[in-house]
Parts: structure tokens; sequence; C-alpha cells
């Protein structure tokens, strides 16, 4: 329980110091969104005024302390060039991005483990081949460009999907779900090398040791030992399984360009590209906080799996 | 783990030899040399200027039927019309040209990132491994916090905040990639200062820090350099995403990322060549130095 607990803290710990890194790196940008919110040919007495207006002229240490301040209560600021409420714009775009990277996930996870166990089953079989060349291929293509090609192949010459854009469950869960297939796919496809490959090392060793020749010795069905297997196996493809959730919120934003997406993307690079200070801070603290919980369920998940690390 | 001796299963031993693998081996030699060569030289040897329009706006690549008999014409050299190999793009520009000529851009960044970030990291990672307690402390917590950010959007942040320059790109993707370097080098120099010549060079009366330089460092350089060919393909894949998204290399320069995105639009309306090839050009170096490097690890293990 401590341990968990201690994990829990040094979590925290790590969403602290990123949150201040990004703040000073902001922050130390010369160009201020003044001059991009007023227009190249704001006279400095304006620049100024803006800055006044909006705290920016404070040390800042003592901006960072009372925008910290504001997210212990809730309020996580407004952003600088039109106002809106940067609470409001992370929940509206975050259950997007979560639902693509949740599909991509589902769709990695059901790929990549059947067929890592199988290629560790069959070593050099066709299927083993077969998973080689996924998982090298796989890590290889990028994934905006996979997008764009699924486009051109699944939307504009076959004409089954729709070619980008978002259509929301209200509009029914068939539209829905043929508008969330592309995607999904394209952000899937990295992972899916990953996990695979994971789990075929990871099959392979553990079909190699004494428990499992024991076992096959005895007369165990195929089916139960396979059960033995993967308890022992599943660990390492786990923790890989939780990182690779992690990476992929920064990858299911590139996604989320070429199918248009409204996810965080938009919200994000609008405003790394007007300066936007504050909402570029609370957007990565949002995704890198998504990371560090993936990172502690996996960890649970481990425990429990492996109750010999828990210790 | 057992006491009883068992034979190893058939296949225990299944990294060590495969003519397979060796093949893919000597296919990412290939790519590997192949991509080097154009960085120095494919902006020269591209058949058509990469910044100056054609006459022809989104003219298809010549069909594949057709294809022999104009391979045929150019070797020949015989008089033809202007072949557009991989076609030409929506302002003009041949997309073969530019498709060769953008490892000056692509790999010269991605080599560049991770020559700084291996020379960093592996002195950082030594440092890690022989200095005092405290400081390999600060040096494994630092890393941990760069590589709690995400990599992707801290790379866009960061390049788009400091200017998108060549020179940026390259700082801030080694500044990404550092901590794999100092990990690898760290834990590899724990095991290496245990090994007898240590001892020797020490019973020599070298100073500490010449030791960990000259004995220690070399020894324990190789996990890195595996893992150079690996990262260079991810510096590839970020490079061009980068400036996909914008916040990389900045247009008209030839470069993959930014030739993807340009053919983007025209996707919707059937034309898929522009973004079709600087892809599967991205697609193949990034395979190349993957299996370069699985190859050199797994010789490495032999």
């Amino acid at each position: 329980m401590f341990v968990i607990l201690g994990r829990v803290l040094s979590s925290l710990g790590v969403l602290v110091a990123v949150s201040i890194v990004l703040f000073t790196l902001v922050h130390a940008i010369p160009v201020s969104p003044a001059r991009v919110v007023l227009g190249g040919d704001a006279s400095e007495e304006d620049i100024a005024e803006f800055e006044r207006d909006n705290g920016l002229d404070r040390p800042v240490i003592v901006q960072y302390l009372s925008w910290a301040g504001g997210v212990m209560k809730g309020d996580l600021g407004r952003s600088l060039i039109d106002n809106t409420v940067i609470a409001v714009t992370i929940s509206q775009t975050l259950p997007v991005t979560l639902e693509l990277v949740l599909w991509s996930f589902c769709l990695a996870l059901v790929i990549a483990v059947p067929l890592g166990v199988l290629s560790a089953y069959h070593e050099d079989r066709w299927i083993d081949h077969l998973a080689r060349v996924v998982a090298t291929l796989g890590v290889s293509i990028p994934t905006f460009w996979l997008g764009l090609m699924l486009i051109a192949w699944g939307a504009v010459g076959l004409g089954w999907f729709p070619a980008g854009g978002y259509v929301p469950w209200s509009a029914g869960a068939k539209p829905h779900l043929l508008s969330m297939t592309l995607p999904s796919v394209s952000l899937g496809l990295y992972y899916v090398a990953i996990i695979s490959r994971m789990t075929r090392s990871s099959v392979g060793d553990v079909l190699m040791a004494d428990h499992v020749r024991v076992s096959r010795a005895m007369g165990l069905s195929r089916g139960r030992i396979l059960i033995y297997v993967l308890r022992n196996a599943l660990s390492p493809v786990v923790t890989v399984a939780a990182m690779s959730f992690g990476y992929m919120f920064g990858w299911a934003l590139i996604v989320e360009q070429v199918f248009t997406i409204p996810g965080m993307s938009r919200a994000l690079l609008n405003a790394i590209f007007r300066r936007d200070y504050l909402v570029i801070v609370n957007v990565v603290l949002v995704i890198t906080a998504m990371f560090l919980v993936a990172n502690l369920i996996a960890d649970l998940l481990y425990r429990w799996l492996d109750p010999r690390t828990a210790r | 783990m057992s006491e009883v001796v068992v034979p190893r299963l058939a296949g225990a031993d299944r990294a060590v030899s495969r003519p397979r693998a060796d093949w893919l081996f000597r296919f990412g030699c290939l790519i590997v040399m192949l991509s080097l060569v154009l960085m120095v030289i494919g902006p020269w040897i591209a058949p058509y200027d990469v910044g100056r329009p054609t006459d022809f706006i989104l003219e298809p690549p010549p069909a594949l039927r057709d294809v022999p008999r104009l391979l045929w014409l150019s070797i020949t050299n015989a008089p033809r019309e202007p072949v557009y190999w991989f076609g030409t793009d929506s302002a003009g520009l041949d997309i073969f040209s530019r498709v060769i000529a953008a490892p000056r851009a692509d790999v010269a960044i991605a080599l560049g990132a991770n020559l700084v970030s291996l020379t960093l990291g592996s002195l950082l990672g030594l440092a890690a491994g022989v200095a005092r307690p405290w400081i390999g402390a600060l040096i494994m917590r630092t890393s941990d916090l760069v590589q709690a950010f995400p990599v992707f959007i801290t790379g866009m942040i960061l390049v788009t905040l400091a200017g998108r320059s060549i020179g940026t790109i390259i700082l801030t993707l080694a500044l990404l990639y550092t901590p794999i370097y100092v990990r690898l080098t760290r834990s590899e120099v724990l095991t290496q200062r245990q090994r007898g010549f240590v001892d020797a060079a020490r019973a020599l009366g070298r100073r500490e820090a010449w030791i960990a330089l000259t004995h220690v460092l070399p020894n324990a350089m190789a996990p890195a350099l595996i893992q150079f060919s690996v990262t260079i393909g991810f510096a590839i894949l970020m490079t061009a995403g980068l400036s996909f998204v914008g916040a990389g290399v900045r247009p008209p320069t030839p470069e993959w990322g930014l030739m993807i995105a340009a053919g983007a639009d025209q996707i919707v309306q059937g034309e898929w060549w522009p973004s079709l090839f600087p892809g599967l050009a991205i697609s193949i170096t990034v395979f190349g130095y993957a299996a370069f490097g699985n190859g050199l690890e797994r010789r490495h293990a032999a």
C-alpha cells in the first residue's frame, strides 16, 4: 500500500517538475503574445500595457505561483489570445483525443498480443515471418503518411470511409465508428509493431522455462499451459503497453491533423503558433498526466500479475 | 536457476545464426549508405531544379507499363519528352528530384542531432557511472525528467518557439534523445569499471578521470553505438513529422515531411502521387536504419 502511495507521490512530483520546466521554457522565449494579439505594428507602450493587464510583467516565479494556485482550485486560467477558459477548451477536446487513443490502443492490443503469442509458438514458420515483417514495417512507416494513404485507399478509392472529419456519437453509432476507423488504424499500427515484438520475445522466453517443460511432461492441455505461459509472460507486455498508451497521446495529435478531428491538437497547435503560454503549459501537462497515470496503472497490474515484484 | 543440467531446446540460440536476418542487415547497410551518399550529392544529381517549377502542374507519374521503355530511352540518351518519374506537385515541382534532394535536410538533421546526443549522452553516462553518487543521481533524475515530457509535442513547442531553423531542430532532437544514450552508457560503465584492466591502470598510478576517459568509456560505447542507427531512424520520422505539422523545416526546402503535407490536400481529389513517394522514401530509409541497427546488435551479441 505504501509502495503505491509512494509511486503516486513521485508521479505528482514529476508533474510539478515538468510544469516548472515548461513554464520557464515558454517564458524564456523573446516573442511576447502581445505581439500576436496587437499585431506587428503595435507600439511599445501598447505592448507594455497588454503585458501589465495580463500580469506578464511580473517575475516568472510569481506568474507560476499564481497559476499553480489557480490549478489547485481547479482554475487553469484563460487564454491570453482570445480569453477563452482553458478548462473548457480541454474538457471539450480531451474526450475526443482520449477516444481516438482508446480505440487505437484496443486495436493494437487485439492484434498484437495474439500475433506475438502465435509467432512465439510457431517460431520460424510463416506466421512468425509475417509478424516480423509487420513489426519492422510498423515502426518505419510515418503515422501521418499512413493516414493519408488510408484516406486515398479507403475513402477516395473505395469510398467506404469518410475522408476525415469527426462524426459525433449523436449522429448514430455506425457513422461515428466509420469515422474513427482509419484514424485508429493509422495511430495503432506503430504500437501493434512494438507490442507484438515484446509479446513474442517474452512468450518465447517463458516457453523455454522449466515449468513449461514440466507441464508438458505432465500432459497438461495446451490451453492450460497457455494460461500459465501468458500469466508469466505478460508483465513486460503490460509495461510496454502502458508506455505505448502514454506515447499515443503525442502522436494522436498529428493523426488528428490528418483527419481533421477536433481533438486537442488544434488547440495546442494554435496555442504554439500564437505563443499562447498558458494553453501550451496546460495541454502538455494534461498529456504528461495521462502518461503518468498509464504507467501507474501498469505498475498496479504488474503487481497483480506477478506478486513477486510486490515484495 | 535449476541444479539439473537440461539440454537447451532447439532454437535457444536463435539470435545467432539466421541467414534471413543477414539479408536484412545487408539491405540495411545498402540503405544507410545510399542515404548518406544522397545527403551529400542528392541536390546535385537531381534531374530538375528542386526550386524551379516545371511547365506541368500535377502531372501524374508515367504508367508502370511505360517505365521500362522510358528507362531505356533515358539510358540511351535518345530524344524524348521530359519524364517526371514521380510526377509533379501542385506547384509544378518535379517530385523525384525533391525526393532525392531531401536527405540533405532529413538525414543531415537526424545524423547531426544523434552525433550531438551521442557525444553528450556518453560523457554524461560516463560521469553518472564513475563520478560521486550525488552527481550520478542528479544526471539520472534529470534524464528521467526529460523523458517524462511527451517527445513529439515537446519537440514541436521547442522548435516553434526557438525559431524554425535546422540548427534549432538539431539541438531540440539532441536534447530529447540524450537520455537514451546516458542510460545505455551508464549501465555499461557500471559493469566495465569492475574489470581487471581498470584495476591495472589504477595500479599504474593513473588519474581516475584519465582512466574513465581512455579505458572505461571506449569499452562502454558499444550499446550506445548500436542504438545510434535505430535512433537516427526515429529522428528522421520526427523531423518529417515536425515539418508536416508546420513546426519544422520551412518550405520550400526539399524535405519529405513538407512534401507529404503539400500533397495532403490533393489526396481527396484522387491525386496521390505528391504524398506517396516522399512517404515511401521515409519508410524505406527508417526501415533500413532499423534493420542495420538490429543486425549490428545481433552481431554484437553473437
